[in-house]
C-alpha cells in the first residue's frame, strides 16, 4: 500500500471534538456558528454537510450549539465516517471524498459501506429527494420523442435487469504519480464491483426515439457545484451512443437489492461500468441524446483525459492534445490478507483479491512473492456477467522467514498486463493500473 | 521531531538557520490541518470557500504548479481574483511547505537521460 498524507488518517470524531470542539466543528463541516448566540450555522453548505453526514435534515439547526457532536454519530467510537459508510478513509471531507482500503474490497459483491464516494460537486439536500416523485427527463436534439419518467413508470415500462457492475474513479491511484497530478490523492481504493438493478438505458432511449444523428448522450444530476453558484453544472458527462447501447448500461435505482445509498447517488443513478465512474451520472435528472460529443462540464480536456500519445513526466499539455477516457485498464486488487499481516512459515497462505479490464475480461493473474522476478498462476473465475470483477485466488509457500511483499500482475483477453511501476505519467493523474502488492511477514 | 525553541546553544541556532524553513518541525492548525507557517490564515480564507483544507493539505507542487491550479479555479470554477499581494503570500506558503513531492515507486529518469520534450514542462516554469 502507498503511504497516506498524514492528515488522511482516520481519526475518531471524539477525538476531533475533545481536542476542540470549534476546530472540529470547523474541520468536519466547515461549521461556524452565529458570534452572538454561539448557535446556528452561518453557511449553508456547513448545515448540508451536517445532515449529509447524519443523514437526515435537522429542523433545529440555528438553534443547534457550536461545538456539539451530533448524537447520530456520537453513539459511535469508531473514526469518523460517513453515513452508511463503513472504514473508508476520508479524503475530503468537502466536497465528500473517501476511498476503501483495499482488505475491505474483498467481498465478492462490494457492500453498499465499503463502496468509495467521490463527488464534485454537492450532493443534493437528502430532504429534496423523494424516491416518488422523483423524475427523469429524456431529452436532447436528437431525440425525437422527449419524456419524463417517474421511477415508477420506469419500473412499469420496462424490462428490469440486476447485473454486478465496475465502477472505478479514472483517478483511482493518481497519489503514485511523480510530479504530483493535483485532485484528491486516491490510492487504490476508488474501485467497488456491487450489483446493480434497473432498466436498461438502451430501452428507455430507444422508447424516446434516436434519431440517426445520434452519436453521445449526455446527463445531468440533482448535485450542485462547490462554489454554491446555481448557474455551474457540477459535472455533468456521458458516453458515445455504442456505449449507451449495450446491454450492460443500465438507469439503476436499487444497489444490492436495496436503496442505493445516498452518497452514491439515490434515488436514481446512471452506471455505464468499466469505464471512469464519472461517465455514470449520480442523482440523475435528466440524459440528453446529442448530435455532437456531448460538451457537459468535465467532457473538455483535461478533465478525464490523457495525453493522445505518451509524454515526459511534468509535461504541460496543450488541451488539443488530450482525448477523452474510454475504457478503464487492466487492473487488479490484493483483498486478502491484509497488508501488514504476519505469517507463519510453516503454513501456506490464501491469497486472494479480484481482477477488472475495462470493457474486457480478464484472462489470467499471476502472483509472485520475490518481487517480480518469478510468477505463480492463480485460480480465475470467470465475471459473474460482462463489466463484473473477477475473482482469483492462489496459494503461496514462503521458503524462508523474512519480508516479503505479495504482487498481483493480472493480464486482459488481449494480452495487456499490469505494470510493475507506475504507468506513463499523464497531467491529470488517471489510469495508474500500477500492480497491487502488500506486505507480509513470515516467521 | 523538536521545535526550534528546544535548543538554546547559539551554534545549534546558527546551524538550524541554515537548513530550508519548510525543515524545521511544522505545527498544523488542528481546524484545518494546514501547516502554521507565515501565510496559512490567507489561505484558509481564500482556498476553503468551495473546498475543505483536506484537498490543498493532500496536494503538493511547484509554485508554478500552484499558479496554474489557481488560475484554472478562477477561469471555470468560480474563484475570486486575488490582490497581488495576497496571490505572492498564498503562492509563496504553498510552494514551500506542499512543494513537489519526489518520493514514487521508481522515480523518473534524470534530466540529463532525457531526450528533448516536444512540450514545455513544469519544471522549467516553476
Amino acid at each position: 500500500m502507498t503511504r497516506l498524507p498524514p492528515d488522511t488518517k482516520p481519526r475518531g470524531i471524539h477525538e476531533l471534538y475533545a481536542e476542540d470542539p470549534v476546530a472540529a466543528d470547523r474541520k468536519l463541516w466547515d461549521r461556524e456558528v452565529d458570534p452572538v448566540s454561539r448557535r446556528g450555522f452561518l453557511k449553508r453548505s456547513s448545515l448540508l454537510a451536517m445532515a449529509a453526514a447524519v443523514g437526515g435534515s435537522i429542523p433545529f439547526a440555528d438553534r443547534m450549539p457550536g461545538g456539539l457532536i451530533p448524537a447520530a454519530l456520537a453513539q459511535s467510537d469508531e473514526p469518523f465516517t460517513l453515513e452508511g459508510k463503513e472504514g473508508l478513509t476520508v479524503l475530503n471531507d468537502r466536497p465528500i471524498n473517501a476511498e476503501t482500503p483495499a482488505h475491505l474490497l474483498d467481498d465478492d459483491i462490494t457492500p453498499a459501506k465499503h463502496m468509495f464516494v467521490r463527488n464534485n460537486g454537492i450532493p443534493p439536500e437528502v430532504e429534496s429527494i423523494d424516491a416518488e416523485t422523483w423524475e427523469l427527463e429524456i431529452a436532447g436534439e436528437s431525440c425525437e420523442n422527449p419524456q419524463t419518467f417517474t421511477i415508477a413508470d420506469l419500473k412499469e415500462r420496462f424490462e428490469h435487469h440486476t447485473l454486478q457492475l465496475q465502477v472505478e474513479c479514472g483517478g483511482n491511484g493518481r497519489s503514485e504519480y511523480v510530479p504530483s497530478a493535483s485532485g484528491n490523492q486516491w490510492t487504490t481504493g476508488a474501485m467497488a464491483c456491487p450489483t446493480f438493478t434497473g432498466v436498461r438505458l438502451r430501452d428507455v432511449l430507444e422508447a424516446c426515439g434516436i434519431k440517426d444523428d445520434a452519436v453521445y448522450i449526455g446527463y445531468y444530476g440533482a448535485d450542485r457545484h462547490a462554489s454554491g453558484d446555481p448557474n455551474k453544472e457540477p459535472i455533468s458527462r456521458g458516453v458515445p451512443m455504442e456505449k449507451a447501447l449495450e446491454d450492460e448500461s443500465l438507469i439503476a435505482w436499487a444497489m444490492n437489492e436495496e436503496d442505493i445509498p445516498y452518497l452514491n447517488g439515490h434515488p436514481l443513478r446512471l452506471v455505464c461500468g468499466g469505464w471512469p465512474g464519472s461517465v455514470s451520472g449520480k442523482w440523475l435528472k435528466r440524459i440528453v441524446i446529442r448530435d455532437q460529443k456531448h460538451d457537459g462540464d468535465k467532457m473538455a480536456a483535461p478533465s478525464y483525459s490523457v495525453p493522445k500519445h505518451p509524454v515526459a513526466p511534468g509535461s504541460n499539455i496543450p488541451n488539443e492534445d488530450f482525448v477523452t477516457i474510454e475504457s478503464m485498464p487492466v487492473k487488479s486488487l490484493v483483498t486478502f490478507p491484509k497488508s501488514g499481516t504476519d505469517h507463519a512459515l510453516s503454513e501456506n497462505m490464501t491469497v486472494r483479491g479480484h481482477a477488472w479490464a475495462g470493457d474486457l475480461a480478464v484472462e489470467e493473474v499471476h502472483v509472485s512473492i520475490d518481487f517480480g522476478a518469478t510468477w505463480q498462476k492463480a485460480e480465475l473465475k470467470a465475471p459473474p456477467n460482462r463489466l463484473a470483477w473477477q475473482r482469483w485466488t492462489t496459494t503461496v509457500e514462503f521458503p524462508e522467514p523474512g519480508y516479503y511483499e505479495v504482487w498481483a500482475r493480472a493480464t486482459d483477453e488481449e494480452g495487456h498486463a499490469q505494470p510493475m511501476v507506475v504507468p506513463g505519467w499523464n497531467p491529470k493523474g488517471y489510469l495508474n493500473n500500477a500492480c497491487h502488492r502488500i506486505a507480509v511477514q513470515v516467521a | 521531531m523538536k521545535s526550534l525553541n528546544s535548543f538554546t546553544m547559539p551554534t545549534l541556532v546558527v546551524a538550524l538557520l541554515c537548513l530550508p524553513l519548510g525543515a524545521g518541525a511544522q505545527e498544523t492548525d488542528p481546524g484545518t490541518g494546514l501547516v502554521q507557517a507565515e501565510g496559512w490564515e490567507t489561505v484558509r480564507n481564500n482556498c476553503t470557500a468551495c473546498h475543505s483544507a483536506s484537498l490543498v493539505i493532500q496536494n503538493s507542487g511547484t509554485r508554478n504548479h500552484w499558479e496554474n491550479l489557481i488560475r484554472w479555479m478562477q477561469d471555470t470554477q468560480g474563484l475570486w481574483e486575488f490582490q497581488a499581494e495576497t496571490e505572492e503570500t498564498i503562492l509563496d506558503y504553498l510552494a514551500e511547505y506542499y512543494g513537489p513531492k519526489e518520493d514514487t515507486r521508481r522515480p523518473a529518469l534524470p534530466r540529463t537521460l532525457m531526450p528533448d520534450n516536444p512540450y514545455p514542462t513544469v519544471a522549467d516554469s516553476g
